[in-house]
Parts: structure tokens; sequence; C-alpha cells
């Protein structure tokens, strides 16, 4: 009863935050297309959250990405997370190909992962497409990971990616808001063990955008019923010129 | 209008989602919210309580100085069919093992599934009692004497037989078993040397409370004195969900688990959820990546010697930072059907040196 309680209640506040806000509130998607009028765009996002083995953690985020062409592009992003004494850092190259309405995105990824609390080393290798169309986007891809740490090293089988992004408004409007379902982040892939939450972009002036999303990480896979294991914030803003 | 309804829908998608997280708490997973399902946290609180009330009296087991051996199953899934869990315990009571391991997904949940599982251990428990105690004047008696206690009288000859022990009078036999420190016992202060930890089909719809009518516990640690001063250590985490969860994890970090002041030869580590995946198309799910690699640390930090795991219903057995890591196929006669090598026993000889092997099931589905 306590529960159903607080579930209304949370609903109606909430409810009635996002509404009353909604005329500054707006929100990102992440429209990553060349749009003809800049070629770099630098990203700082914080993020801060809890999680069951660090408990608080917080920490900045960097990305840096170029439009060398309407097609190709490339990035390079790093993270550190005071709290969990984890530092990351990748590159990523993309191409684009739009096919009527819709953008097919086929992206490399290498990454590198030092969780100093347990001491590992951790190496991602990615590929992956994405197919964005307005309201929605859909990635799958394989990773290949290999962790080593105390003396021993350890490569996982073929580790399936997927992902899947829904949002209430075409992809470039200038506010955004939606909800994703998906095994993994900017800076960590997972097995079976998916994350959801909703995002949100707003354009703001001088060619900026703020951006942000809550991120709930059940442990296991739903057969498992899962625990939560790590509830998460982003908040950042994006410069492009 | 038309911007007042994407605002609408806007805020009603914020609320519902936040709304969620900030409801469910621990339990995040929209199956999980439906199915309200006991949350690992939740599990272990009560685990934890059990094992401090019963630490002390019910789990060590201080008597096995010299060689001795324990079997492993996992992920038996026993709906209707006892065969292979009856085949397990009778394979326990044959070889004469110590004790007996359960790495999860022991039942299918449903009540009468449970009973299944209830009737079995109770026939093991039976058939356990019968091969290693001796029911004081009759079977309505309710009282036993370990055959080792017996042994001892044996031994220094107090008496020639099991047998002899119901012609003395009572008030002799009393005086006799207290000389030598020797407890009557009833058959619920027999412990029935079957040890299991929770599994993901354990926690559905009202498995814990299944579970813990017949196990009582998950998360639990025992000893076994090997000699004078020295232990081996076991250590049973409720991993279920796919975590170990926050109050498991402060337990660990407390030092709740591990037994201070002795001197420990061999750890062995006991949970359901696997590590290691046995191969890209396996979905099954593994632990949060960080909290793998905190697992991982952890074990070795235990000097673990082996680390047992089901839930993948994959043969696996891998060395890594020290430990050796075994993910145990599945015993149940549905996920594997034909007769194989589904058990794990392993024995500590007295040198210290262990031998794995695995051991064969023979049942086979009607």
């Amino acid at each position: 009863m306590l529960k159903i309680t607080r579930y209304a209640l949370g609903c109606i506040i909430l409810a009635l935050a996002a509404y009353g806000n909604g005329v500054s509130a707006q929100t990102y998607m992440g429209d990553d297309a060349f749009d003809g009028t800049h070629k770099n765009e630098v990203t700082g996002y914080m993020s801060l959250g809890s999680n069951i083995i660090t408990g608080f953690f917080m920490g900045p985020a960097v990305e840096y990405k170029r439009h060398f062409t309407p097609r190709w592009s490339a990035m390079g992003a790093s993270e550190y997370q005071f709290d969990k004494q984890k530092f990351g850092i990748y590159g990523k190259g993309e191409y684009r190909l739009p096919v009527w309405k819709f953008n097919f995105y086929f992206s490399g990824k290498v990454m590198y992962n030092r969780y100093q609390r347990s001491t590992t080393n951790e190496w991602c290798y990615n590929l992956s497409a994405r197919w964005e169309g307005s309201h929605f986007a859909i990635t799958i891809g394989e990773t290949l990971i290999n962790y080593n740490m105390l003396g021993s090293s350890y490569t996982e089988p073929f580790t399936f990616t997927f992902g899947a992004e829904l949002c209430v408004m075409p992809r470039k409007h200038p506010w955004n808001i939606g909800l994703f379902f998906r095994n993994y982040d900017d800076f960590y892939y997972e097995n079976w063990n998916i994350n959801w939450g909703l995002s949100f972009k707003a354009n703001l002036p001088c060619r900026m955008q703020l951006f942000g999303q809550f991120n709930i990480r059940p442990a296991g896979s739903m057969s498992q019923l899962a625990s939560r294991y790590e509830t998460s914030g982003k908040l950042g803003i994006k410069y492009v010129w | 209008m038309t911007n007042i309804s994407f605002r609408g829908s806007a805020a009603l998608m914020v609320a519902a989602v936040i709304g969620m997280m900030t409801s469910s708490c621990d339990k995040v997973s929209p199956t999980g919210v439906l199915v309200g399902t006991t949350s690992v946290d939740d599990r272990v609180k009560m685990s934890l309580q059990v094992y401090q009330d019963t630490y002390d009296s019910r789990l060590d087991i201080k008597d096995a100085q010299g060689e001795y051996s324990f079997i492993v199953g996992s992920d038996s899934h026993l709906t209707t069919d006892p065969g292979r869990m009856d085949e397990m315990q009778s394979i326990f009571l044959t070889h004469g093992d110590l004790f007996m391991a359960h790495l999860g997904d022991i039942a299918d949940t449903k009540a009468e599934y449970y009973m299944t599982l209830a009737h079995s251990m109770e026939r093991g428990k039976e058939n356990y009692i019968a091969r290693n105690f001796h029911p004081l004047y009759d079977d309505d008696s309710q009282l036993y004497i370990s055959h080792d206690d017996l042994d001892r009288l044996i031994a220094d000859g107090q008496i020639s037989a099991y047998g002899d022990v119901d012609e003395m009078p009572f008030d002799a036999l009393l005086v006799l078993l207290a000389d030598y420190d020797i407890e009557m016992l009833t058959d619920d202060d027999i412990q029935y040397p079957f040890f299991p930890v929770v599994g993901n089909h354990d926690i559905t719809h009202d498995g814990w409370a299944l579970f813990t009518t017949i196990f009582r516990s998950s998360t639990y640690e025992f000893t076994v004195k090997v000699a004078e001063g020295w232990y081996d250590q076991y250590i049973f985490l409720d991993s279920a969900n796919g975590t170990l969860g926050k109050i498991q994890i402060d337990a660990i970090e407390d030092g709740m688990l591990r037994t201070h002041g002795i001197n420990v030869r061999h750890t062995f580590v006991f949970t359901h959820t696997n590590v290691f995946r046995p191969s890209s198309n396996e979905f099954a799910s593994t632990y949060a990546r960080e909290e793998g690699y905190y697992i991982l640390k952890k074990l070795a930090d235990w000097n673990t010697t082996i680390a047992f795991y089901g839930h993948v219903h994959k043969w696996d057995d891998r060395w890594f930072g020290g430990v050796r890591h075994l993910t145990l196929d599945s015993m149940s006669e549905a996920n594997s059907p034909d007769a194989g090598d589904y058990l794990v026993r392993v024995t500590c000889h007295a040198d210290g040196n262990l031998s794995v092997e695995r051991v064969r099931m023979n049942y086979v589905a009607r």
C-alpha cells in the first residue's frame, strides 16, 4: 500500500513538474547526423548516481566529434568516475548512409577502461549498425571484451549489443524527450544486463544544447527478476561550430 | 493544442519512468514490478538473521579431521519427478560424503514442486539418519545417538554393539553419555547436511517463501575442522537476481562472512549466477560488469580454492586469478535428459591436496 501511495505521489509530482516546466525543459535524443552547418562538436557532461559496489559516485566526461564529410565522422571521449575509481577512454569512427527518411550508421569503437578498485584493465571492441528514424533508433552490434586482473586475462565470447530509443518529437525538433532500453552506455558494454531510462535534450542559444539522462541498471536479466544494481543521471552541454 | 498534447505526453513519460524509479526502489525490472518478488536485499536480511541465530550451534562441522569429500549439484529445476534429486542424495549417502551443496534453481517455484522437493529431502534425511544414527529403545522414541559416538563407547569397551544401549536402564545410560559428553538427539537436532543457495527460478512468485520453508537461508558460512586449529571454510552467497545486492556486499566488506581467529586451509564459495559465459549465444545474464570484477577480486582476496556456479546450464572449468572456477551443468532430467556427469565431488585429502571429479547421474525420466 505504501508503495502504491509513493508511486502515485511520485507520478503526480513529477507530471506536474515536467508539465509546468514544459516551456524551458526541452530535451535531447541525440541528433548525430551532420547538419551542414558545423563540423565540430564538443560535449561535456557530469554523471552521478549510486550502485551497490561503490554507493554514491560521480564524475565528468568529455567528447569531441569531427565531421570530416557529411558521411564520415570520428570522435574521441574520456570519463573519470571519482568514487568508482574508474577511468575510460574510447575512439569511434562512423559512416552514415542516408536512405529515404532514415539514416543508417555503421560504426567501430575501441574503448579502454581501468577499474582501479578491482585493478582491472578492460578493452572493448565494438562494431555496430544503427537504424535511425524520425522518432526511433535501433542499434545492434557485436562487442569483443577482454579484461585482465590478478595476473589473468580473459576474452569473453562475442557479446550481442542491442539498443532501442523512442522519442516523442521528431529527432531534429528543438527539444525532445524519450525512452531507451539497451545493454550498453557510453563507457561500458554489458551482456544480457539491460539498462533503461529516459533521455532529453533542449537547444540553447549560441549553438549549445542541454541534454540529460536518467538511467536504471537492473542486475541480471529480466529472467532473474532483477534487483537494482545502479541508478544514475547525466547532465551536460554540447557546443558545435 | 498539439503542443500541449506533446508536452502532456512528455510529462506522463517522465512521470511514469521516474515514478517507477522512486516507487520500486530495488526492484526495477518491469517484470519484477509486475511479479512482485523479493529482492536480494530482502532475502539477505532474512538469511543473515538466520545465520546469526544459528551460526555456532548448527552449521559448523567440528569433526572431519583427515580426508573427507563433498558433492555439488546445480539447477535441478525439480517439478514433479524427484528422480535426480533422490539420486544425488543416494550418491552422497553411498559414498559417505560429508555434505552436499546445491547451486540453486532447485525447484521451479510452484508449491507442488516444492512439496515434491520437501518429500525428497525428508526421504533423504530419513536415509541419512538410518545410516548414521542409532534410534534409542525403539523407532518411536525420536531420540538418536550418532554411530560415531557409539563407536567411541565400543572402542572404550563400554558396550560391544550399538544395540547394547537399548538394554541399559535409562538412568545408567544418561550417566554413561554424560561421562563421554555425548548428546542424545531428536530428529530436529540432526542437521541434514544439504547446503543450497537460491537461484533465479527459486524466487519468482512465492518461491523464496517456499525455499525458506525447507532451507531457511541462502547467505551463510560454515567451517569444517581438518586439524587442530585448522579449518576449511565454506561460503554460500545469494546471487539469484544476478547481483549480490547492497546488504550482502556490505556484509562481505564488514567481514561478516569471514571466520576470524582461525587458520583457514581451503575456502570454497558457492553461488548461483555464473561469472564466465561459455559461448556467444548464451544470453543467460551474468553480473553487471563492475560487480563481476568485484567478485573475481574478492574471491582472490579470500584465497578461494574453488568457486562454484550454476545458472547457465553449461559445464566450464577455468582458472582465473589463482582461483579455480567451476560452472556446473544442469542436473535436471528435463534439461539434461540423458545420463551424464552432472555432479562434482571434491575430496579434501589429509595432506591438504584436493581431487576434483565429475560424478555420473544415471537416472533417466520415466
